[in-house]
């Protein structure tokens, strides 16, 4: 499948490391994925899985003193953007990559009026006169259901489910094709953040691009993504079709995962959480990172683990993976 | 982040100084933080063993006419001023009358600026407005104003000296407490320290002031700059210390008669004023990046 | 070790007609208008609703933190807002809080034992905090913390680790009953899971009375008795929470349950998309303060506060429409 035409984002084997007074730490090792054209991919993983490090490497927006791509490659249409020089990453970025931040209270310039701040995304990588810019700001603003009047007003005349909408407008004002949101509605109340996803999921389809989805909400991948790729400890260690992770979740980790949220839909008297913590970045275990904390691990756990193909396209990075399918579908588990 | 700090051996209790100690790991990393530190410390040996290196009747305050405006020599290190006496020691002995002025006012600066910013902060309301319009009008007088009119209305010395300098001084330093304690009082531990049922001094004694401490110190020892910068500069004027004590201003003050025939009257005090103040900025930028290391990076 | 419940229809805690205005620039702001519960000993009332609602200050009130503008707040049936100082004091301790951000509730400057401790200290139970060791250790055990943390600050746990350490100065004076705020939404997950059991357990082992603040609806319906959702200041409906969940009945209770993404990718939900966003209850005029962003909204929802009504036993909800059995189109 990697190199297929359809194939937009191809993220093989990617390991980030970061500087910092108390050491090397290990954000992300071996980051391996891939994004089809018009697809919604989420990236689903608990703080420190290595994220926000993977969407920062894809934008080239690393922290330049710190952040070190260690290897592996990020390949956007064929081209790896890790050895993409200054000036032709920055052109891509907003243009057909673009990015929508957690955080819509500090994403915008507070001195900058909203339709100014579209425009001059839209400026920033086209030749299009003021006036003409200044008219598309305003289709965007109402794309993402805000009045086109209300651009002249400032970031904070904007309620918060607002101000992540004048976010999107920018991010897609230059119909990229490819949006990376980074938790766009964790800080939003429920009730806004479904529309705020009703809206990305509209936009999607309306400017035909492809999305990755960071997010630690389980419930937002099943309502937004079609595939779903379950980080931990910098690696990729489940990815599948919605379908096949949620309703037959392999690796031991995800399936704590799951165990451990309480759904609106289900009776659960009692959560089964996963014991322990996430190993340490800056001193990680030589073989699987989840072992300590795994219910199945055995002694051959220590070795590195190896993604396990479980069939259509469905990966576990455990070797007993395979065991495990094959003892719950005979009712062993 | 989630490192499990080895602490694997039986717990002591009360490992107090954890924080600060952390601190001085990064204090010790930071190069011009050691410089400023070096320097300062070499300035108050000076000062501690001044007498042992000249004697200050026999040597800084001895009058010499035949030996008057010699330049640095073996036996006269920074050569001799107007009356002859030896500048070198007159210079160690002057960083005695400076560094203690000048600490003993931030001492006093700090004292004030700390009462009246944390009753301001913490009480907020009607005692908040009272106290900082007082404030505001003694920071509309220029400091070194506030000061002159001090001195000449209550005579000089070192009390007065000392109380005039933390007059001026107290207002910023108590505006930065004042704002210190009010986003500590709006911090969650004091809202729990509240429904454990702690009283008011508990919450500002365990809570609000440790919290506050370490900019205030930062500013403190910035501030000491200025004071001494202070003492210096009312001297010059003649209202700081009174001959024939050797403070680094009068020194200054007395020498620029004399500027084109001994240059080494005017250029030493300067020097050490500069090469004082210098250090103790060194040693506030470095306090701040060890104490609040989020500022950085 | 705790008196015995004196009388059981007596509830451990009640508010009445529970009001809390703050004065701001642009107006009287009603954050809590008019708010009334009762919950009986060792069961769990969750408080339900969004940034604005007045959850949180219902929790400060009830506790006199923030004290109420209005109302009574009985505790074993004695209006606590007419106590003096020194009574509110005593009772501090039967009344405990756990904040949202286990980062800013602990004090960064005390260790874990020292925050442990201090409320013991508070109280005059020990004189010095090097007593206290026995009983420091014992709540440490009790919330699952190592001894090895002992000496430790805040800021070189994790988010988790520091939840459990203001879990335990919260049971160091053996509390009955808790507000919890928000106590896992600044938690990863998988760690959410292991601080809400917690909460449980301890609520068998001790029978806690909870008041469980949170935006959560699937949090507060694994772990409440019964349920109250806020919209700007007011409770709009509450019931026992099987009965809200079979079947719910404002129209903002059915949207706030629609908007709740689940990981059942099976599970059929209802999609009501509320138009606008949350207002502020800023000089609120009178009637559904939910009408404007509500899809069943009539002219008669407005004008005249609408009282609570008792749909069914136990189940209240205030809306002028919930015999309509109304179905968005």
């Amino acid at each position: 499948m990697p190199g297929s035409t359809d194939t937009l984002l191809d993220a093989r084997d990617l390991i980030i490391s970061y500087d910092t007074d108390n050491g090397v730490a290990r954000a992300v090792n071996g980051v391996s994925f891939t994004l089809r054209r018009g697809e919604t991919l989420g990236l689903v993983g608990e703080t420190g899985a290595g994220k926000t490090t993977t969407a920062l490497a894809i934008m080239g927006l690393l922290p330049e003193e710190t952040g070190r791509v260690e290897g592996g490659s990020v390949l956007f249409e064929g081209e790896d953007l890790l050895t993409l020089p200054r000036e032709p990453m920055r052109r891509k970025r907003g243009q057909d990559i673009s990015m929508v931040f957690q955080d819509p209270m500090t994403a915008l310039n507070p001195v900058m009026n909203v339709g100014e701040q579209i425009a001059e995304a839209l400026r920033s990588h086209q030749s299009i006169s003021v006036s003409a810019a200044n008219a598309r700001a305003g289709d965007m603003l109402e794309m993402v259901g805000i009045p086109r009047g209300r651009a002249v007003e400032y970031p904070h005349q904007f309620s918060g489910g607002m101000k992540q909408r004048v976010v999107i407008a920018i991010a897609l004002v230059c119909r990229p094709k490819l949006l990376i949101a980074d938790e766009p509605t964790t800080a939003l109340d429920v009730t806004i953040q479904a529309q705020v996803l009703e809206l990305i999921a509209r936009l999607k389809t309306e400017i035909d691009t492809s999305m990755l989805l960071i997010t630690h909400d389980l419930g937002v991948v099943a309502r937004t993504c079609q595939r779903v790729a379950i980080m931990y400890s910098g690696r990729v260690i489940e990815m599948g079709t919605i379908e096949q992770v949620f309703d037959d979740p392999l690796h031991p980790y995800t399936h704590g995962l799951f165990g451990s949220i309480p759904d609106i839909t289900r009776e659960t008297r009692r959560l089964t959480p996963i014991d322990g913590l996430m190993p340490d970045p800056f001193s990680l275990p030589e073989g699987c990172a989840f072992a300590a904390r795994c219910r199945h691990a055995l002694p051959g756990c220590c070795k590195p683990q190896s993604e396990v193909d479980l069939g259509g396209g469905h990966m576990a990075a455990c070797w007993r993976a395979a065991d495990i399918k094959a003892r719950r579908a005979g009712g062993g588990l | 982040m989630n490192s499990p700090n080895a602490q694997s051996a039986a717990p002591a209790l009360n490992r107090k100084q954890g924080l600060w100690r952390e601190a001085w790991l990064r204090m010790r990393r930071n190069t011009s933080a050691i410089v400023g530190m070096a320097l300062l410390a070499a300035i108050i040996l000076l000062a501690v063993f001044a007498n042992v290196i000249a004697d200050y009747d026999t040597v800084a305050i001895k009058i010499d006419v035949a030996n008057r405006l010699k330049p640095p020599s073996r036996s006269h290190l920074f050569g001799t001023d107007e009356l002859g006496r030896d500048l070198f020691a007159r210079i160690i002995h002057g960083a005695r009358i400076s560094l203690s002025i000048g600490f003993l006012a931030e001492m006093a600066t700090l004292a004030l600026g700390m009462a009246l910013g944390s009753v301001s902060g913490f009480y907020g309301g009607r005692i908040d407005n009272v106290v900082m319009r007082f404030m505001d009008v003694f920071m509309a007088i220029p400091s070194l104003l506030l000061a002159i009119a001090m001195v000449t209305a209550f005579g000089t010395g070192t009390p007065i000296l000392v109380l005039a300098i933390a007059v001026s001084g107290a207002p910023s330093m108590s505006r930065i407490v004042r704002a210190q304690v009010m986003s500590a009082r709006e911090q969650e531990y004091v809202e729990a320290a509240r429904a454990l049922g702690a009283g008011d001094m508990t919450v500002v004694l365990r809570y609000i002031l440790p919290n506050t401490m370490s900019p205030i110190i930062v500013q403190a020892s910035l501030d000491m700059a200025g004071c001494i910068l202070t003492v210096s500069s009312l001297s010059y004027l003649g209202l700081g210390v009174p001959p024939p004590a050797p403070e680094w201003g009068a020194i200054l003050s007395a020498g620029q008669s004399y500027i084109r025939d001994a240059w080494n009257i005017t250029v030493f005090p300067g020097l050490m004023i500069v090469i004082t103040v210098i250090a103790l900025n060194m040693v506030g930028d470095g306090l701040r990046d060890a104490l609040d290391p989020k500022l950085k990076r | 070790m705790r008196d015995a419940p004196s009388n059981p229809s007596i509830p451990l805690i009640e508010a009445r007609g529970l009001k809390k205005y703050f004065d701001t620039p642009a107006g009287k702001l009603h954050a809590v208008d008019g708010v009334s519960f009762a919950i009986r000993r060792g069961q769990t009332l969750g408080v339900v609703g969004e940034s604005g609602c007045g959850k949180t200050t219902v929790g400060r009130a009830l506790l006199m933190l923030q004290p109420p503008t209005d109302g009574q707040i009985l505790f074993k049936g004695v209006d606590i807002t007419r106590l003096p100082q020194r009574e509110l004091k005593g009772l501090r301790a039967k009344l405990q809080i756990i904040f949202q951000d286990p980062f800013s509730s602990l004090n960064p400057r005390m260790t874990v034992y020292e925050a442990i401790a201090h409320p013991l200290i508070i109280h005059g139970i020990y004189r010095a905090s090097a007593r206290a060791e026995g009983r420091v250790l014992k709540l440490m055990e009790m919330v699952g913390l190592t001894r090895r943390v002992v000496n430790t600050y805040p800021h070189e746990l994790d988010g988790g680790r520091r939840q459990r350490v203001v879990i335990a100065r919260a049971l160091a004076l053996e509390p009955e009953f808790i507000v919890c705020d928000e106590p896992v939404s600044a938690l990863d997950v998988s760690i959410q899971a292991q601080i809400l059991n917690l909460l449980q357990d301890l609520q068998e082992a001790i029978g806690l009375t909870y008041l469980f603040i949170t935006h959560n609806l699937a949090v507060v319906k694994h772990f409440s008795t019964e349920i109250a959702v806020m919209y700007l200041g007011q409770v709009v409906e509450s019931a026992p929470t099987a009965a809200l969940f079979r079947n719910p009945l404002h129209p903002y209770t059915r949207a706030l349950i629609s908007a709740i993404p689940t990981v059942n990718i099976h599970a059929k939900q209802e999609r009501i998309l509320l138009r606008g966003e949350i207002a502020s209850p800023v000089n609120p005029l009178p009637g559904c303060r939910f009408a404007k962003r509500c899809v069943f909204a009539a002219p008669r929802c407005v004008g005249r506060d609408l009282p609570a009504e008792e749909a069914e036993p136990g189940h209240r909800v205030a809306c002028a429409r919930w015999r309509e059995n109304l179905t968005p189109t």
